[in-house]
């Protein structure tokens, strides 16, 4: 198994099946448009990201990430935000049907996840804004762009 | 560098997935529950910020805000947000159905989040084409409609955003025609229709959602997931209409 889709099932491995399916279709969406840039459209940011050290590997695992991000941890993380004046949402509580709880217990948990998540990111100097990225083509660009800047000083 | 790169993020992966599965692994229903309860608060949180008095309406005996998650429910039995400001009171609701009478009586359908006119009528209607008569269709009138919003947690697409004008046509009567920005003010109270979408949009798309931002009298808020959660002030760019009589 390549260790992109390692990644991918220890991440989705006790989430639920519908989520663990729309994850790994967008990944699987975006490591195909990957190969395409990569060895059909011979695309120039790709071709400098591959210059640069980062392998076909790595930019998978950083797709896998951003879907996660995108699919399951951005909506959670979402709802956690409240400053709201009256408490909404943490001093008083929001019953979603008879199952779901969105209290400050809920809130405390999800931004630590998030947390322990965003600081891997940046150990691993992920960052944010590529996972951020809206498909293949926009993660390959964010990718380059930043390392162009880091780099050479200005992108140009 | 690549391989221990990819070893060193897998690890520290397994770590996060070991300490915190049990709180991401959640069914779609509640990740979608969770952006479009983002979406609600961050409303709230506008209308605080543009000083409008907030109170919470009809809180269940435990204290707690009973959301309506279907229009199937009888929005009198869940909780709501009065707002007030000035002569302007106004309610804020989710799942409440919208019976378009300026159309036709037979259209009706269900944003994610509404805000009404104050003591906005919920109207209570069997009709035997629905649940076979044994259950109350529950509505209002898109006469009480002020602004309609929908949540999307996802990249926005041309169809999506499409599709939303669709559902600005049908909740606003106050609308002339689609492209009626006569009420669109700077310094007006609400927020225009918007579309709260969770993700970014690719170059060719924001061009898209810039255009239709100016060509029509809508927001369309993206990277919600990402942070975009401050819907006042400059930085926020959000088109506002004036809807006083």
């Amino acid at each position: 198994m390549e260790k992109h889709q390692t990644l991918l099932s220890l991440l989705t491995k006790d989430v639920d099946y519908e989520v663990r399916d729309l994850v790994s279709r967008r990944v699987s969406y975006f490591h195909s448009n990957f190969m395409y840039l990569l060895h059909e459209k011979k695309d120039e940011h790709i071709l400098f990201l591959i210059k640069q050290g980062w392998d076909l590997q790595m930019i998978n695992i950083v797709s896998v990430l951003s879907a996660f991000y995108q699919i399951v941890l951005g909506p959670l993380v979402s709802s956690t935000h409240s400053d709201s004046k009256v408490g909404l949402g943490y001093k008083v509580p929001i019953s979603y049907g008879t199952l779901l709880k969105f209290n400050t217990e809920r809130n405390v948990q999800i931004q630590e996840a998030h947390e322990a998540f965003t600081r891997i990111l940046e150990s691993k100097e992920i960052s944010f804004w590529w996972i951020q990225a809206a498909s293949a083509n926009d993660l390959v660009y964010r990718m380059q762009k930043d390392i162009k800047e880091k780099e050479f000083g200005l992108y140009e | 560098m690549n391989s221990s790169w990819v070893d060193s993020v897998l690890s520290m992966m397994e770590d996060f997935a070991r300490e915190y599965s049990t709180t991401y692994s959640k069914k779609k229903r509640e990740l979608s529950a969770s952006f479009e309860i983002g979406c609600f608060l961050a409303l709230v949180q506008y209308y605080e910020q543009s000083d409008c008095t907030v109170n919470i309406k009809n809180l269940g005996d435990d204290g707690e805000y009973r959301y309506l998650t279907t229009p199937s429910g009888n929005p009198r039995n869940f909780s709501y947000i009065e707002f007030k400001k000035g002569d302007d009171e106004f309610e804020l609701r989710q799942q409440v159905r919208i019976r378009c009478s300026h159309i036709d009586n037979d259209i009706a359908f269900t944003p994610d989040i509404v805000i009404l006119k104050k003591d906005t009528e919920i109207q209570a209607i069997k009709d035997s084409d629905y649940a076979k008569g044994n259950r109350c269709f529950y509505s209002v009138n898109v006469e009480e409609v002020l602004c309609a919003h929908e949540c999307k947690s996802l990249s926005p697409f041309p169809e999506l955003l499409i599709s939303f004008l669709g559902m600005v046509f049908a909740a606003h009567s106050w609308l002339n025609e689609l492209t009626d920005c006569s009420k669109v003010k700077e310094e007006g109270l609400h927020l225009a229709p918007t579309l709260f979408v969770g993700g970014f949009a690719k170059a060719l798309h924001l061009r898209m959602v810039n255009s239709l931002k100016t060509n029509f009298p809508i927001n369309i808020i993206l990277g919600m997931h990402a942070g975009t959660w401050n819907l006042f002030g400059d930085s926020a760019n959000i088109t506002r209409v004036d809807l006083e009589e």
